[in-house]
């Protein structure tokens, strides 16, 4: 077959615009983009016509004004400001979170793995719990609660006035606790340290281990490693006061140089951040056979990382003041690591307080010394842990089952016993899987605090709606809502998301 | 010389071991006494499980409950503010609903059955627990001995319907449908025969007699028409058959047919035949006119607006316009023709009926915001459902899209729209959405919350479907893209009813979610189920102190509607089959 | 590839379509209406084009609709709650369907809409209702800076407290009584305020717990989880009458710590919607003052007695004509809700609540009708 290789092309012709397909994309999208945004510009303008027409004001000067509400528990009960209410919503909020995250995880495994038990009343408990709980929405059982605490537990009674082990009652379950004190900062650093050290000896006795193949016992040394760096820092924290100097130093080198530096610094730094995306993201569509064909997507998406990152570095170099306000944030926070730290601070960096009874007036109350859960909180934090355990236990059996049989045969096999197979074989590989959908899962329990607002318990959105009442300024509220959520979840799959690329790239 | 490495005749398969039948002795050993640890967590268990349920039971059953304030707010859990005299329309309502469910009963399971052996085990269960409660239960409560009685009698039917199930002259599968027929009859029996003072034996009786005969038509239609076209027609008939339920039965329309007849009928009627005309001319047309057309159409719907035409021309004038465009794609061959121009005829019925209907007034007596309780519950629920399904898909394929803009404003507004609470949401949607509007624009409030809710949901829906998208094998796009379909064609025939299809299971676990959502609502002031059980009744005068048990009641029923479409869920999804295809 | 740009093309119009409307809502408001029927029902599926009226006072908008909006309250049986049935009732409920009375001769033309105490300003200033009648206290940040206007106050009242006798507490006792007690109000009231004020003011110290519904506020006192509740003194005396706890509990002071007048409040500007409010109030109270019930308005209206009587209920004279309303407006409302006492009696004093601040000038009270002239 001799033909010519050469096909003979037709001559290039270009399609009338009206018929290119990329000039009717490109119309389209922008077409739809101008309309969005117009609606957008005429709600603007009706909102502020209304505003004007009911003389009222859109403005953000309620943030620093006196509130004039007083919030039933959180860093400020008497909050001097607006801004205040709102920093006490978001911390109670924040509480809840996380103190839901690390019980519902755990009850969640435990659950899961009580459905996979070969005990039949366990089996059938779980099961039980998690069919009731995941089938009720989450609301009533907040309120089911808060309703249980306030209203039948017992009362406080004088009888008990004095330090008790634990206080049950319909004002607020106050449980033991070790509160840091003011040498505790000192002693994190040991506790980081102990983490880094253990850490180190860790990799260390399995590079043995896989050498010679004996058996170093690689965590039991870790945990010996951080223990004894732990219990030394119990003594010895004093000595890491000297950290102290270093953040006096850092700060003082901020403040020091001249805020154009940072000013250029910062431009520079999101210049290069959107450099090193364009060139990742062209590399990751290089070949072996050259670079491929960019589509007009990928030229969007080139050009919007370089839009953004020049946009971004002149916000930086023609508002100086936002420049300003990074550095002050930062120095803020080295002076106030800078004040955490002392070499004449001694003491130990835990305070271990049991809850007591105090009779202030004619009425006995929980006094402040234990660590006291309101009925509000109680009911919030019981009600997001026990349904969010639910789903983490059907996730974690997920997990478990997913995992392929011959391991735990050979796990079998190999003479362990069930416990060791779950907790070295199974449990390790199950991870994997259900890490993502557990991320999930805290996302929501971060969202489902908001149902707080059902029983006055006051985080972001129950505080945030009691200001919009007192000041009218319902829009501003919406927008810190949104703002708080999305910082929230933000962080939170940052997180997530981190630790499972670490997992991901395990697998082989 | 060869040794035959398979024997020539088969043998008979080895029947499978006996199920140990040695009792319960070996039975608790195995399951519940495995081992040390397996005896001490039995124990422990056992006697914690002891406590916490006689607690329970006691508190329950105590006197001081007062569960006389359920029953004698049954319709305010129902339908709350509803007007009493026109009651008779939540059961035509429930009628439509039980009539619809005998028919597609008999269309997709026309032959289901339940072994005997699952009865006997479930009516076991039950008198397990009655046993128990009879037990457990509080010296005070005086019936305790005929409950615990009554569940003893209990167990010894499931005993024997065990030694029937074992026998093999009794077929040991019984229809589901003679099962459930079962049930309902000794519903009504109950109903008529115990002295029960209520006024509903009529409707009840009623609404089972219309879901028999739902089942005998759709018996006869399924024994005419091919199960296809027949599933087609009555999934078409439930979706339907909703917004005539919310607009027309339960709203009870007081047309102005002056004005539809004086000012609204020459629009209809000019539109709708020039759409059948625009459709027919389109579908014939080649590329260059058609384009032309539908530039012109597409014009005609905008340039409505401008004009002072009626709300539902300006819709119908859109329809058409998405109709005219689609036409080149689907409607070229004389089928596609004919069923572009049935959907635009049944479109534009549709679409008239639902504005003729839903702009007019109410001829109910009360003007009390009068959708509540359960109903509104449901309506919620499915109102967010269907209308955030178009919505939810759009979205998906604007995030899969490869058109930048499109995909970074989806992927923005899923985004935002997940990573808030639905609270905030609803407070949006409710206080804060009128501020952006003229002021003399009214909304009722049942509808920006529905809103709300649609605007949540649909961004969720749009991630399961996206879901979909991506799980669809990359030949099936190349084999569309060879097949010489266009981009429209390949996503509507090839890869979205494949989407669809494989993310089933995630949007039914997406409705029970919004089913457990609405209960939200009643934080932004609707007077749906939950706000009836947490403000409404607990704040009459003479049900002062019953919260908890309004509550306890509240979290029954949404567990008994969950649980159950959570378990038909799961029957679905392995009916489907999804994964193992 | 073409069709589906064509695709988007129509998503495209529908968005600009979409502009369409809220642009010409808002520029082609006096257009006639469009042939669509104008109905009293809310709208189920959203349409704009039913709305479309002439701007400017509120009572236009209202007329124009022909039913009130009411924002009430559902959880304060006396001025607001929902029987079985589920319609509305109360003292304050009474006012809306006077209002409706007097615009529409229908009291039942109202669409009600229950609010909680944390969501009614929002309500009233997004126009998701006309007038707000679920005791709310007259302020000055409220009638400022929150954009509303109040009318005269229908029910005087005044801050009290609730304690257990057994705990102590006697009608004598002070406020510096409740020195270290847990406190519960509703969320987003006057109240709160009041009570943190009060408390500082005293150097006491108390906890302050909220909720959005009086009813858990009570709840939760009977259960001991509040040693002590405040809220207007009106509320805690039908609380005390109805409960059958009520036995045991006290109220204090016996003069209220903080003034409370209660009456209606819409958004401000609209000074005709706010005329008929005042002056259908101001009707209510001159009926009680000359003896005009619900049962001789008929006899009354055939032959009045005084000059005042007979302008009230539009036997002669043009006063409610001008102000945009029938001229037997106040006719309606004396005949379809009743006067002053009337509504009082009906919905209060079933409470054990006595007239007391709220008696007409002449009884001692502080109601005082301006002369309808």
């Amino acid at each position: 077959m001799a033909t010519d290789t050469r096909i003979s092309r037709p001559p290039e012709r270009k399609p009338p615009l009206w018929r290119n397909v990329t000039v009717l994309k490109w119309a389209a999208q922008l077409v739809v983009l101008a309309g969005l945004i117009a609606l957008v510009v005429i709600l603007g303008l009706q909102a502020a016509g209304n505003l004007q027409a009911q003389g009222r004001s859109f403005g953000w000067g309620f943030l620093s004004r006196p509130a004039g509400i007083q919030i039933g528990e959180g860093i400020f009960t008497r909050p001097a400001n607006g801004f205040q209410v709102i920093q006490t919503g978001a911390v109670n909020m924040l509480r809840i979170t996380v103190s839901g995250i690390l019980a519902a995880s755990v009850l969640g495994v435990i659950v899961g793995v009580s459905r996979l038990s070969a005990n039949w009343l366990l089996n059938r408990l779980a099961t039980v719990y998690i069919e009731i709980l995941r089938n009720i929405p989450l609301l009533v059982q907040i309120v089911f609660w808060f309703f249980v605490a306030s209203l039948t537990f017992p009362n406080v009674s004088a009888d008990q006035e004095g330090t008790q082990w634990l206080v049950i009652s319909n004002k607020g379950v106050s449980i033991p606790w070790f509160f840091p004190t003011e040498t505790f900062w000192q002693w994190s650093v040991f506790v980081i340290a102990g983490l880094i050290a253990a850490r180190l000896v860790y990799r260390a006795r399995i590079r043995r281990l896989e050498e010679t193949g004996a058996d170093t016992y690689p965590g039991r040394y870790a945990f010996l490693t951080f223990s004894g760096v732990v219990v030394a820092g119990w003594f010895l924290h004093p000595v890491a006061g000297a950290v102290g100097w270093v953040w006096q130093l850092l700060a003082s080198i901020v403040s020091a140089v001249p805020t154009l530096a940072w000013q250029l610094a910062l431009a520079a730094a999101a210049v290069y951040l959107a450099v090193r995306w364009i060139r990742r993201f062209l590399d990751s569509l290089r070949s072996p056979a050259g670079l491929a064909k960019l589509t007009d997507d990928d030229w969007f998406r080139i050009g919007l990382a370089g839009a953004v990152g020049v946009v971004a570095a002149a916000a930086l170099v023609f508002i100086p003041t936002l420049t300003a306000s990074v550095v002050d944030l930062v120095d803020f926070v080295l002076r106030f690591l800078d004040q955490k730290f002392d070499f004449l601070r001694t003491g130990s960096p835990l305070r271990f307080a049991r809850p007591d009874v105090v009779v202030p007036g004619r009425f006995p109350q929980i006094g402040t010394s234990g660590m006291t859960m309101t009925p509000a909180f109680f009911g919030v934090w019981i009600g997001v842990t026990l349904y969010t355990a639910a789903f983490i236990a059907e996730v974690v059996r997920g997990g478990v089952l997913a995992v392929p049989k011959g391991q735990t045969e050979a796990g079998l096999a190999l003479g362990l016993r069930r416990s060791q197979l779950l907790r070295m074989i199974i449990l390790p590989q199950a991870f994997r899987i259900i890490l993502p959908p557990i991320g999930n899962q805290y996302l929501n329990l971060a969202k489902n605090t908001s149902l707080g607002i059902a029983v006055a318990y006051p985080e972001i959105v129950a505080v945030g709606q009691t200001l919009a009442n007192q000041t009218g300024q319902a829009m501003q509220t919406f927008l810190i809502w949104i703002v708080f959520y999305l910082i929230v979840s933000l962080v939170l799959s940052g997180i997530v998301n981190r630790y499972n690329r670490r997992l991901a790239l395990v697998e082989r | 010389m060869t040794i035959p490495r398979v024997s020539a005749e088969l043998r008979p398969p080895e029947p499978p071991p006996e199920a140990s039948q040695l009792g319960a002795v070996v039975w608790l050993r195995q399951n519940l006494f495995g081992s040390v640890a397996s005896g001490v967590v039995s124990v422990v268990l056992g006697v914690a499980l002891f406590f916490m349920l006689r607690g329970a039971i006691g508190f329950l059953l105590s006197e001081d409950r007062l569960w006389e304030v359920i029953p004698r707010n049954a319709t305010n859990y129902a339908i709350e503010g509803y007007p009493r005299a026109d009651i008779a329309r939540i059961w035509l309502s429930l009628d439509v609903i039980l009539f619809l469910a005998g028919l597609s009963m008999a269309v997709w399971r026309p032959s289901g059955r339940m072994s005997l052996a699952s009865l006997a085990a479930a009516v076991r269960s039950l008198g397990t627990v009655l046993v128990l409660v009879g037990i457990l239960a509080p010296e005070t409560f005086g019936s305790r001995f005929t409950v615990g009685l009554v569940g003893l009698v209990l167990i010894g039917l499931s005993f024997v319907g065990m030694r029937l199930s074992d026998t093999t002259a009794l077929a040991d599968r019984i229809p589901t449908l003679g099962l459930i027929a079962g049930l309902a009859a000794l519903f009504l029996a109950i109903l008529w025969v115990l002295p029960i003072e209520s006024s509903t034996q009529i409707p009840y009786t009623i609404g089972v007699v219309v879901a028999l005969i739902g089942h005998g038509i759709g018996r006869l239609a399924a024994a005419r028409v091919a199960p296809g076209p027949l599933r087609a027609i009555v999934t078409a008939v439930w979706l339907v058959s909703l917004p005539i339920i919310y607009l027309h039965i339960q709203r009870n329309p007081v047309v102005d047919w002056d004005t539809v007849i004086g000012s609204w009928m020459p629009w209809i009627i000019g539109i709708v035949v020039g759409g059948l005309a625009l459709i027919t001319v389109v579908s014939r047309s080649e590329r260059e006119r058609a384009g032309v057309l539908n530039a012109l159409a597409v014009v005609a719907a905008i340039a409505a607006w401008t004009i002072s035409a009626p709300m539902l021309a300006r819709a119908l004038l859109a329809l058409l316009a998405v109709l005219s465009l689609a036409t080149p794609t689907f409607g070229s061959s004389a089928l596609g023709r004919r069923n572009m121009l049935l959907t635009w005829l049944a479109g534009a019925l549709f679409a008239s009926y639902i504005f003729v209907v839903g702009d007019a007034g109410t001829g109910l007596q009360t003007r009390n915001e009068y959708y509540g309780g359960l109903n509104l519950t449901m309506m919620l629920a499915a109102g967010s459902l269907l209308l955030s399904f178009p919505l939810g898909v759009l979205l998906a394929l604007g995030r899969t899209s490869t058109m930048p803009i499109f995909r970074l404003l989806s992927t923005g507004y899923i985004e935002v729209v997940r990573g808030v609470p639905l609270i905030t949401v609803l407070f949006i949607a409710r206080f804060g959405i009128l501020n952006f509007l003229p002021v003399n624009l009214e909304f009722d409030p049942n509808v920006l919350v529905l809103g709300g809710i649609t605007a949540f949901a649909a961004a969720y829906l749009a991630e399961n479907v996206r879901g979909g998208l991506q799980s669809i094998p990359k030949g099936q796009y190349e084999a569309a893209k060879a097949l010489g379909m266009t981009t429209a064609q390949m996503t509507m025939l090839i890869t979205l009813p494949q989407a669809l299809r494989a993310v089933i299971p995630a949007i039914v676990g997406q409705v029970i979610a919004l089913f457990k959502d609405t209960s939200l609502v009643a934080i932004v002031g609707l007077a749906e189920f939950f706000r009836v059980a947490r403000d409404i009744v607990p704040n009459q005068t003479n049900s002062l102190g019953s919260i908890i048990e309004n509550l306890l009641f509240a979290a029954a029923v949404y567990w008994i509607f969950t649980y159950n479409f959570s378990r038909a869920s799961q029957r679905l999804e392995r009916r489907l089959g999804v994964g193992t295809r | 590839m073409k069709r589906r740009f064509m695709i988007m093309l129509s998503i495209l119009a529908m968005v600009l379509a979409a502009c369409g409307t809220t642009a010409e809502e808002t520029t082609t408001t006096t257009a006639a209406p469009d042939g669509s029927t104008e109905t009293t029902a809310p709208s189920t599926d959203g349409d704009g084009d039913g709305g479309a009226q002439t701007g400017g006072d509120l009572l236009d908008t209202i007329l124009a609709r022909g039913e009130l909006n009411c924002g009430a309250n559902e959880t304060l049986p006396g001025f607001g709650s929902k029987d079985e049935a589920g319609n509305f009732v109360g003292f304050d409920v009474d006012l809306c369907r006077a209002l409706a009375a007097a615009m529409f001769g229908d009291a039942d033309a109202v669409r009600y809409e229950a609010l909680t105490a944390a969501a009614r300003f929002e309500a009233v200033n997004s126009g998701l209702v006309d007038i707000l009648s679920r005791n709310t206290t007259w302020t000055q940040s409220r009638d400022t800076e929150l954009g509303l206007d109040f009318g005269p106050t229908t029910y005087y009242d005044g801050q009290q407290m609730m304690g257990r006798a057994s705990d102590g507490f006697g009608t004598d006792s002070s406020l510096a009584d409740i020195d270290g007690a847990i406190v519960c109000t509703n969320a987003g009231t006057t109240t709160e305020l009041n009570m943190s004020e009060a408390a500082a003011a005293l150097g006491i110290s108390i906890t302050l717990n909220t909720f959005e519904d009086f009813n858990i506020v009570t709840e939760n006192f009977k259960a001991g989880a509040c040693d002590v509740v405040t809220t207007d003194g009106s509320s805690l005396v039908s609380r005390k009458a109805i409960d059958p706890d009520g036995g045991d509990w006290v109220i204090f002071p016996s003069v209220p710590f903080s003034k409370e007048p209660l009456g209606p409040a819409w958004a401000q500007n609209n000074s005709r919607f706010g005329d008929l409010v005042t002056w259908t109030v101001f009707a209510m109270q001159l009926a009680e003052e000359h003896g005009v019930t619900s049962a001789n308005v008929d006899e009354m209206l055939a032959n009045p007695p005084n000059g005042e009587i007979a302008r009230l209920l539009g036997g002669e004279g043009e006063l409610q004509t001008v102000m945009g309303l029938p001229a037997d407006a106040f006719y309606q409302v004396i005949s379809q809700v009743g006067n002053y006492a009337e509504i009082f009696d009906r919905h209060l004093r079933p409470f054990g609540l006595e007239r007391g601040l709220n008696a007409l000038y002449a009884d001692g009270g502080l109601q005082y009708p301006m002369p309808a002239r």
